[in-house]
């Protein structure tokens, strides 16, 4: 049977066509390295590589945030670390000034002074966030105790002495104080002003629910602290105390009382800040080793990925140079057919 | 004598015979780029007396390889048709790398409420994490708008196509009457038969085909599932089309001769063609795409609503961030609700272009104070973010009408749909390339078998030019025998 003229001419031409527009993909694939239709190539697949893509930007997201966090506890810990020194040496100053002379005004002074540092540690800013405020990032703290106008913590141990020895601290008839007198007033009323509930009203307005960063679904680590833990406020208490519990006009034996009750605070309150340190160090630690999990499982994304809408180089640049060829071969033959004609023969 | 005037005789209609033969292999030779012409041959009958003629003119025509090309011609056009909607539809999906499919999308409003919950009293984060669900509303949107324009081009497509069939119908009826009637010579008969093959082949494409020949050549013309559409005069065709195509309004569906033949529960429904694949693109892929994207928007909805905060809740829950037309009500679960994913929209109270609260999207309190989940208004409070980060790849009911699973996260749900959607464009792409190749195979067959060669035309010329030649030879031997008889005779 004969063969059409035009099918024979239209032989070479359906191949061309077919040629040119795999070769157009072959160079697309060649030059970014995937497939160049990726979600075609993939089908139902598509799926996994969304999915992929996601988990990985998720990864992402969370070793980013992970770096932040572990900033702000590091600072914390500095901050606590700093906070404990302080408590050491405020015990020192106060255990060498408890039997000297002019030991109420000295310890009066460094009292002052470690009120002021603590105050400063306590409101730390980092990006715009109270570091210690707990969740309340935009409020700092600890008021200053000694401000004008007169703070409410102020306030609040000044109606609380004044109510226990119907005098106020400044009173030359402080040194009446008895150390029995004394020592009711400091684990009674004035203790008093230090529990949670106190604490909260009068001298921080930091929140008792501290932040917390999302590893995963359901995986949340605290990644701060808050002035409200009972480390800062037995260390304010101790320093409260002998800042302003008469101190300077005491007898000797009111005085010791203080001091002893001041030691006796401190100390706790670095044994605790010790804790909230082990607390958030532990945090620390949990990020850090989600952060290399993920590290390592985005390695294998990517792998993934590139294993999933990847080409391989090789075997498309070894597909361009079949398809010219086959080309080249279209083109001669459709070149040769048409030169191929009985008319030219006669 | 009698001898000399029978050969005479026979050189003589010889030559007419040569000559029509002439005439058919130019007519060929003509026709040769016409792919819907079929090679003609004269046939050639001896007379008695030893004279020839041309008894008629055969045409080089198949049954079997044209049913063969118009069943080929059906389903690659179904099948280009399928295609061509879930090309379009896959805009909506983009490439993976990109993320701007709605799952992908999803996946980026995690990501940016991530980055916020860990620095909650960040306004830029905020403000980023609002502009990302508004990206989101948006895509779901832009989906609704896509498929629906689909389904919109597929039915005026669909109407075309009805046009078209009714059109060729009465073409056919012309040129149907003019070969059973026997019009004019037997030449111009072949042409009417060329005429009639090429209206089935252009049937063919809308949808598929059968042809039944009666007496007299009459051919009756049948859809695939046996709907008549020609017996002696063309049957009505109709499809009423819509002039607004919106989720959940199923379109018209196509009658031929009073019987629907395009919705899937006819039983008399076509198979292939055109009509078929813009029929299942209009009535089944867009529409359970169309239900897939909303079930997304619903659920979304869903995870992101908010409860009653009082210590004895009494309140309902009301729709967070996402809202839409039905808002507060939160939309009852695992059912989807027709073009929702259209409607979702980005809260006002929550807009900061609209005037609204950004840091309600940290706290809650769309619906009131009492749905507020941070009274103190804290700037540190991310308990409410974690949850609604949570939510999103949290179980949770879904329509099974989607096809899909009917329990699973949102964001699984999403990039399920995208494989969904891809999976069909892939299994149309194959479906098409193997089509086409059908179709051009049986294209080829019935070029090799009708289709002209020159070449041969041309052998044929150079022997009927000979044939010619000799036959005049004879008539001029004849003439000078004759001459030198007469000549001897005077």
């Amino acid at each position: 049977m004969s063969i059409s003229t035009l099918s024979l001419y239209f032989a070479p031409r359906n191949s061309i066509h077919e040629s040119q527009r795999q070769l157009v993909n072959a160079q697309t694939e060649l030059s970014t390295g995937r497939h160049a239709d990726v979600s075609l190539h993939l089908g139902a697949r598509t799926a996994d590589a969304i999915s992929l893509r996601d988990v990985k930007d998720q990864s992402t997201s969370v070793i980013e945030m992970a770096g932040l966090a572990s900033t702000e506890l590091e600072i914390t810990q500095n901050s606590l670390t700093a906070l404990t020194n302080l408590a050491h040496q405020f015990s020192a100053t106060l255990i060498g000034a408890r039997n000297s002379v002019n030991g109420q005004e000295v310890v009066k002074a460094a009292a002052k002074t470690a009120m002021e540092s603590l105050g400063a540690i306590l409101n730390v800013t980092h990006d715009g966030k109270y570091i210690f405020a707990g969740i309340n990032t935009d409020t700092a703290p600890l008021a200053n105790y000694s401000a004008v106008p007169l703070s409410s913590a102020k306030s609040a141990v000044d109606a609380s002495f004044l109510a226990e020895f119907g005098m106020s601290q400044n009173s030359p008839a402080v040194g009446t104080i008895t150390a029995s007198q004394m020592d009711i007033f400091l684990n009674g009323n004035f203790s008093t002003l230090f529990t949670p509930a106190a604490w909260s009203s009068t001298f921080s307005t930091a929140a008792d629910q501290n932040r917390t960063a999302r590893l995963d679904r359901g995986y949340n680590v605290e990644v701060s602290t808050n002035a409200n833990e009972a480390a800062f406020r037995d260390f304010t208490m101790a320093l409260t105390m002998v800042f302003d519990s008469g101190t300077g006009a005491l007898n000797q034996a009111a005085f010791e009382k203080v001091v002893d009750k001041a030691v006796t605070m401190s100390s706790t309150a670095s044994v605790d800040m010790g804790l909230v340190q082990s607390k958030l160090g532990s945090s620390q630690k949990v990020i850090s080793d989600f952060v290399l999990q993920l590290q390592d499982q985005n390695a294998i994304l990517t792998k993934e990925i590139t294993a999933l809408e990847g080409v391989d180089p090789y075997e498309v640049s070894t597909r361009i140079n079949l398809l010219t060829t086959q080309l080249e071969a279209s083109y001669s033959i459709t070149a040769r057919i048409n030169k191929l004609n009985l008319m030219n023969y006669l | 004598m009698a001898a000399l005037s029978t050969a005479l005789n026979i050189a003589r209609s010889s030559l007419a015979t040569v000559s029509g033969q002439t005439a058919v292999a130019s007519r060929n030779i003509a026709n040769v780029n016409n792919t819907d012409y079929t090679r003609k041959s004269a046939a050639i009958i001896s007379l008695s007396g030893g004279s020839t003629a041309i008894s008629g003119y055969n045409r080089a025509a198949d049954k079997l390889l044209l049913d063969k090309l118009l069943t080929a011609t059906a389903n690659s056009a179904a099948s280009d048709s399928i295609l061509s909607g879930l090309q379009r539809l896959s805009e909506t999906v983009g490439d993976p790398s990109a993320s701007s499919s709605p799952a992908g999308m999803l996946g980026k409003f995690q990501t940016s409420l991530q980055t916020y919950e860990q620095n909650p009293s960040d306004q830029t984060l905020a403000q980023n994490a609002v502009r990302v669900a508004g990206d989101l509303v948006r895509s779901l949107n832009a989906a609704t708008n896509t498929i629906q324009s689909v389904r919109q081009q597929a039915d005026s497509n669909m109407s075309e196509s009805v046009d078209r069939i009714n059109t060729l119908l009465q073409q056919f009826k012309v040129a149907n009457d003019a070969v059973v009637r026997g019009d004019g010579s037997s030449a111009e008969l072949s042409e009417n038969l060329d005429s009639r093959d090429r209206i089935i082949k252009l049937l063919s494409e809308e949808l598929g085909i059968r042809s039944v020949t009666g007496a007299n050549n009459d051919i009756a013309l049948y859809t695939d599932s046996g709907v008549t559409l020609f017996e002696k005069v063309p049957r009505t065709v109709s499809m009423p089309a819509t002039p607004s195509m919106v989720p959940g309004v199923s379109g018209n569906a196509v009658y031929i001769d009073g019987v629907d033949v395009t919705s899937p529960t006819s039983s008399m429904a076509t198979r292939s063609g055109n009509l078929f694949g813009l029929a299942k693109l209009r009535d089944d892929i867009t529409v359970v795409y169309q239900s897939q994207i909303d079930e997304m928007a619903r659920g979304l909805i869903e995870a992101f609503a908010e409860s009653d905060q009082s210590a004895v809740p009494t309140l309902a829950d009301a729709t967070g961030i996402f809202g839409y037309s039905g808002s507060p009500a939160v939309p009852a679960t695992g059912t989807a609700i027709a073009g929702l994913a259209g409607g979702i929209r980005l809260s006002a109270s929550v807009d900061p272009a609209q005037g609204g609260d950004m840091t309600r999207l940290r706290d809650g309190g769309i619906n009131g104070v009492v749905y507020n989940y941070n009274p103190t208004g804290a700037t540190g409070f991310s308990n409410r973010l974690t949850t609604l980060i949570d939510g999103l790849d949290t179980d949770r009911p879904f329509d099974t009408t989607t096809q899909l699973r009917g329990l699973s996260s949102l964001k699984s749900f999403g990039t399920a749909s995208t494989g969904w959607l891809e999976a069909a464009r892939q299994q149309a792409t194959s479906a098409s390339d193997l089509q086409t190749t059908m179709k051009s195979r049986s294209v080829d067959a019935l070029q090799r078998l009708n289709g002209v060669n020159i070449d041969d035309e041309m052998t044929v010329m150079l022997q009927l030019e000979r044939s010619y030649q000799a036959s005049a030879r004879i008539i001029s031997t004849v003439d000078k025998m004759l001459e030198s008889l007469l000549n001897a005779a005077g």
